[in-house]
């Protein structure tokens, strides 16, 4: 279990002399073992700071983050994060990168190897085990660090604007892999994303955060089941629900 | 790969290496143009045919094999002492900070001061022997490294080193397993730059005070008006600087084939 209690993050003035920069205004939320919550709001409202400090990246300057009754404190492998630009290592091979956290950790090569061919065959990047990340599209490469967080065996996964570098069918197609690989693991997901189509055809919850400095301006309970597929996207229950999502997010 | 773009890469090969003969070529031209029609005395500039003839008479009738064996051993020498210690305190450098506010300025000023300077000292705490040729090269070519090689390390992206930490990375396994694997083509870059000083550093020396070696041999030309033999030696070095290029660029292919060629790195 995720406790967020009133946290806030200011971060200081640029070169000293410029005003503080108010990120996060006091958020308090609670999020319950494998669910998958989504955080949508406009450009620069602190989603990434909220993201950072889940993962130990940040500290809050006000309030705590506690995980399963343990304040947040610094990074930890319970914690895994997916950047949006990848953040693979170029110097390792897909599979030496899906590797890395357990290998990194000491875990048994037998196990390590089972976990590394079955996220090679779920996110379909078998062909490419032994291929360096840099020559792979975009759209692998993200799966190559989706792969990376999950083999990790996290408790939590973050996801920072994942599919947020990639065109626009290649995301689609990345969202569906993402719902599937959740219903399989169910682990607890949070992800940040500026889409709110992207938000409400993955998560089961879903916080409107304000502008800088974010709250949460509204707090939802996305109502359809599993599995889902692209063709939640397409019913009208989706339509509406987004419109009235729309609605709030430009304050119309 | 697509075959259009390998074949641009082929054609792009070619192009390169016409241009670099043109530039040797003109070069060569520009050269003869001077000499042969005796715009410049032979004293101060011989000809190509001089040179080369020169070239060969050194390696026939003067042994000059040695003397390239033995400066060359003189570089292999101080330079690995340079990189064996250079590179860790470099890397110490890119990834503490209190190691840089400690090391980094003192070493700037040491890089900034004259190494040549220091030649006379050298001979005087060491002779001339091969001991002060070492010295000389390594204490010079070791400041060039662990800068180089700091600014190397501290270029590691902060997506890379934050995603390792989230993976469970601790900070002994940031160094060796990220920031160092990260940096290891660049520090290879940086070791095939800092080359180049070695072998300034050693022909000084040589010139300075030796009793063999190229740097001995051009200076002992000098003294008899031996022109050609000093070019001769000078285009020696040259194409030995040209070789060491070489195999530094070739194991960076063979070594590190996910950083693609020198000059483009991987991920930045």
């Amino acid at each position: 279990m995720l406790v967020l209690e009133s946290v806030t993050k200011t971060y200081d003035g640029r070169n000293g002399s410029s005003a503080p920069v108010e990120a996060i205004g006091g958020i308090s939320l609670t999020i319950g073992e494998g669910q998958f919550w989504a955080f949508v709001g406009p450009s620069g409202a602190g989603k990434t700071t909220l993201l950072r400090l889940i993962a130990g990246l940040d500290r809050p300057s006000g309030g705590r983050v506690v995980f399963n009754g343990q304040e947040i404190l610094t990074t930890s492998w319970e914690r895994g994060m997916v950047f949006q630009d990848f953040a693979l290592f170029p110097w390792l091979t897909v599979s030496d990168n899906i590797a890395f956290g357990l290998r990194i950790r000491r875990e048994r090569e037998a196990k390590l190897r089972s976990a590394v061919s079955h996220y090679l065959q779920v996110t379909g990047l078998d062909p490419f085990k032994d291929a360096y990340p840099l020559t792979l599209s975009g759209g692998m490469q993200q799966r190559v660090a989706i792969a990376r967080t999950l083999a990790n065996a996290p408790k939590i996964l973050l996801l920072d604007e994942p599919f947020g570098a990639l065109d626009v069918q290649t995301r689609g197609q990345m969202q569906e892999l993402l719902a599937e690989l959740w219903e399989q693991e169910r682990i607890t997901v949070v992800l940040v994303t500026h889409d709110l189509e992207e938000a409400l055809f993955l998560a089961d919850r879903v916080c409107v955060l304000s502008a800088r400095p974010a709250v949460v301006r509204q707090d939802i309970v996305v109502p359809f089941g599993r599995p889902r597929n692209r063709m939640l996207k397409l019913s009208d229950d989706f339509f509406r629900m987004k419109r009235d999502f729309a609605r709030l997010f430009f304050g119309a | 790969m697509a075959p259009p773009l390998l074949a641009s890469m082929v054609a792009n090969r070619h192009r390169y290496i016409a241009l670099a003969a043109t530039a040797f070529g003109s070069l060569l031209l520009l050269w003869s143009a001077l000499t042969y029609g005796g715009m410049i005395s032979d004293l101060f500039l011989p000809t190509p045919t001089m040179v080369a003839r020169a070239l060969v008479d050194l390696f026939v009738g003067r042994h000059f094999l040695t003397d390239v064996a033995i400066s060359t051993l003189r570089i292999l020498g101080g330079f690995s002492i340079a990189a064996a210690l250079g590179i860790p305190a470099g890397l110490l450098i890119g990834i503490s900070k209190s190691a840089e506010a400690f090391f980094e300025p003192l070493f700037d000023f040491i890089r900034y001061t004259p190494i040549p300077a220091f030649i006379p000292l050298f001979i005087l705490w060491l002779g001339i022997g091969e001991t002060e040729k070492v010295t000389v090269i390594a204490s010079s070519v070791f400041f060039q490294i662990v800068l180089l090689v700091a600014n190397s390390v501290s270029a590691t992206p902060t997506p890379i080193l934050e995603s390792a930490r989230t993976l469970g990375a601790a900070r002994w396994d940031m160094v060796t397993k990220v920031v160092f694997r990260y940096a290891q083509p660049r520090i290879l870059d940086d070791l095939r730059v800092s080359m180049g000083w070695a072998w300034a550093v050693l022909t000084i020396a040589e010139i300075v005070g030796a009793s063999s070696g190229i740097g001995f041999v051009i200076v002992q030309s000098q003294r008899l008006l031996q022109t050609a033999n000093v070019i001769a030696a000078i285009v020696v070095v040259g194409f030995l600087g040209l070789l060491s290029d070489g195999i530094f660029k070739w194991l960076r292919r063979i070594c590190f084939p996910w950083a693609g060629r020198a000059g483009d790195h991987a991920g930045s």
